[in-house]
């Protein structure tokens, strides 16, 4: 079997990635895409944007990662379905040879992955609440009717960084409130609300465990030069921000459906472009076999079911591929 | 007569010695079916709103099985083992499940093994008196329960899970040559299905096996506790810190897995003293997850999957050596 490309898909809450890279590991197309809530028109989006340039026949194998890992997987016939901290630090141990620590921010949430000569040796992710990630920054900046890429330029102005609550959403907003109607510069809020923000990682994730260097700082979030900038000022060290740091996620499954490929050659599952045509449609309803009444998913390709997923107990998923049903 | 008896809270530790007991009474035992959707609503909607997740379905419990029974059995633990106690909503039970859930038909009364073991069976003893004038039928009910529970811990010692024992179809056997986790939290939590959205099916079907501080006799966990500057008098905290520190030395593990739910009290320090403990010691992975009524599972999955990845298949990460991108 010939050694084609391989296609790594990553679908968060924000924003749906897909990496194509060669046999020999090289990028050749990157593209970032805001997944609006419909991760299902993103993945179709992304696909037309890469149909022109790869070949269907060269695409070796597929893999999916990211919270909506497991949709993504059932519509496009992925080889590969992993985490997204795994695939992370994959990416980041690819790009950045000897890295020790990973601070990831995306959307939804954030991670912190300490790794020792390549392998992850602890993480940590953010529990249920979602402060001091991308989607709170967004908000934030459009409150402020300021666009979210002028952020950080804007708060790498600032002079005084006003100090702002950073452990709840909700106090650092009421808290940015104040200060703003107190007369301090915007410059200073924001500068003051990464500093927050950075805090709450530190406090949230780190909680006292040793962060060597070298530091990598990934996700979204890392295209915002006021954070960049208060990690290194509050971590007194330097922190790397790797080219395609905004797609680590689906370069890290598309190394892992590389390295996959190389240990034991397989036959791929991908169903081919059609898919960036097909008609998606999900549909949800309540399987009513037991009193879980769990809210099953079902998703048709052009009216043809391709999969369920959500059900405890497998009655519906256990008929999507084996591969699949084994991650339930 | 029938008495209830709900699926929660100290279900997991002592049904075979309940049932054996009620049943040689000549009593009909009935409990609870476990954990789901409707029992979790039927509790939420009850229970006062800062009880843990583990209190509000045990309420789901109870007022599942109130109509089909004469009698709710709802004993009041209040020791368990010498010089310990058990969490104080435990001393409360009886108490809000009366006013809450208007029961008047509960069969209560205090368990407490402080001062000494035996006294544990005094308070055995006035539950059978309240059901026969017997005393001598009594004594023989505790006697064949007292075995079988025996027989349960002995099992529960070479690694079986209280859920295998009790909720499975079949038995299942566990097989300890697999990649072992422990799983550390409280028997009510780790064993309730729904509730620890079935963390230990979702290990063994990764392809590991599991132990948790019930695997460990209390006498090995009591004197682990004693590495700590003061024996905690939770005799949870004992389980919990000492069991995890004697399957740390006993078995090959992989890792630790803690399972806290929301708000739980001792775990905040007793999670934290053995994480320290178990990374200084043994350099143990160490996976916290917390949970409350969240029904979502792709939170737990994930961390799941990561912490596999992690312990068991270490080499995709291994990959450093490859030359840099460019």
């Amino acid at each position: 079997m010939e050694k084609g490309v391989f296609l790594g898909v990553d679908v968060g809450s924000v924003s749906t990635n897909l990496v194509v890279i060669n046999g020999e590991k090289e990028i050749l197309k990157a593209i970032y895409l805001r997944t609006n809530g419909r991760p299902l028109v993103a993945l179709k989006e992304g696909l037309r944007q890469i149909y022109d340039q790869i070949k269907e026949e060269e695409i070796s194998g597929v893999g999916t990662t990211g919270s909506g890992r497991h949709l993504a997987a059932l519509v496009l016939g992925a080889d590969t379905v992993k985490n997204e901290i795994t695939a992370h630090a994959v990416a980041a141990s690819y790009l950045v040879p000897g890295v020790r620590t990973i601070l990831e921010i995306g959307g939804q949430d954030s991670k912190l992955i300490l790794l020792k000569d390549g392998v992850v040796t602890d993480f940590a992710m953010n529990t249920v609440c979602a402060a001091g990630t991308g989607s709170f920054l967004d908000q934030q900046a459009q409150r402020l009717n300021i666009p979210v890429e002028k952020f950080g330029e804007m708060a790498l102005k600032a002079q005084n960084p006003v100090r702002i609550a950073g452990r709840c959403a909700v106090f650092a907003e009421s808290d940015m409130i104040h200060k703003q109607q107190l007369g301090c510069n915007i410059e200073d809020i924001l500068a003051g609300l990464c500093e927050a923000l950075v805090r709450n990682f530190l406090n949230n994730l780190a909680k006292g465990k040793k962060l060597y260097d070298k530091i990598v700082f990934q996700g979204g979030v890392a295209a915002n030069s006021g954070m960049r900038e208060a990690f290194a000022r509050i971590l007194g060290t330097e922190i790397i921000v790797p080219p395609y740091f905004n797609v680590m996620g689906a370069l890290g499954i598309a190394l892992i459906a590389a390295f996959e490929w190389e240990k034991q050659p397989y036959k791929t599952m991908f169903k081919g472009f059609n898919v960036k045509d097909a008609e998606l449609k999900t549909e949800n309803f309540e399987c009513q076999n037991c009193p879980n009444f769990c809210e099953v998913v079902k998703i048709y390709e052009n009216y043809e079911v391709v999969g369920y997923l959500n059900d405890r107990c497998g009655r519906y998923s256990q008929m999507n591929n084996k591969k699949l049903a084994g991650i339930g | 007569m029938k008495v209830g008896i709900p699926r929660g809270l100290y279900f997991y530790d002592y049904y075979p010695f309940w049932e054996t007991f009620f049943q040689e009474l000549g009593v009909e035992v009935v409990t609870s079916k476990p954990t789901d959707k409707e029992i979790l609503n039927l509790g939420v909607e009850a229970a006062v709103d800062d009880a843990c997740l583990p209190v509000k379905v045990f309420f789901g419990h109870v007022r599942f099985l109130k109509d089909q029974v004469d009698y709710l059995f709802i004993p009041r633990y209040v020791s368990e083992y010498r010089r310990t106690y058990i969490c104080p909503k435990f001393l409360g039970l009886p108490e809000m499940i009366i006013f809450r859930l208007k029961a008047p038909k509960v069969l209560s009364h205090d368990l407490t093994a402080y001062q000494k073991g035996a006294d544990f069976y005094r308070g055995v003893y006035v539950f059978g008196k309240k059901i026969t004038p017997n005393g001598m039928k009594v004594m023989r009910a505790t006697y064949t329960a007292w075995k079988k529970q025996k027989a349960y811990l002995q099992k529960k010692y070479l690694g079986y899970q209280p859920q295998d024992l009790i909720d499975g179809k079949q038995e299942y056997v566990p097989d300890l040559k697999k990649p072992l986790f422990a799983v550390v939290g409280h028997a009510y939590n780790i064993n309730d299905r729904y509730a620890s959205m079935d963390l230990i099916k979702k290990i063994r079907r990764f392809g590991g096996e599991v132990l948790t501080p019930d695997n460990v006799p209390f006498a090995e966990a009591v004197k682990k506790a004693g590495l700590l500057p003061k024996k905690p008098f939770w005799s949870f905290a004992i389980k919990n810190f000492g069991g995890s520190i004697y399957l740390a030395e006993n078995y090959p593990l992989k890792g630790v897995i803690n399972l806290n739910s929301f708000g739980c009290g001792p775990d905040s320090i007793i999670t934290e003293l053995t994480e320290r403990y178990l990374k200084r010691k043994f350099s143990l992975p160490f996976l916290n997850l917390t949970i409350d009524e969240h029904t979502g599972e792709a939170g737990l999955v994930t961390r799941l999957e990561a912490f596999w990845d992690m312990t068991v298949e270490r080499s995709f990460a291994g990959e450093s050596n490859l030359p840099a991108h460019g």
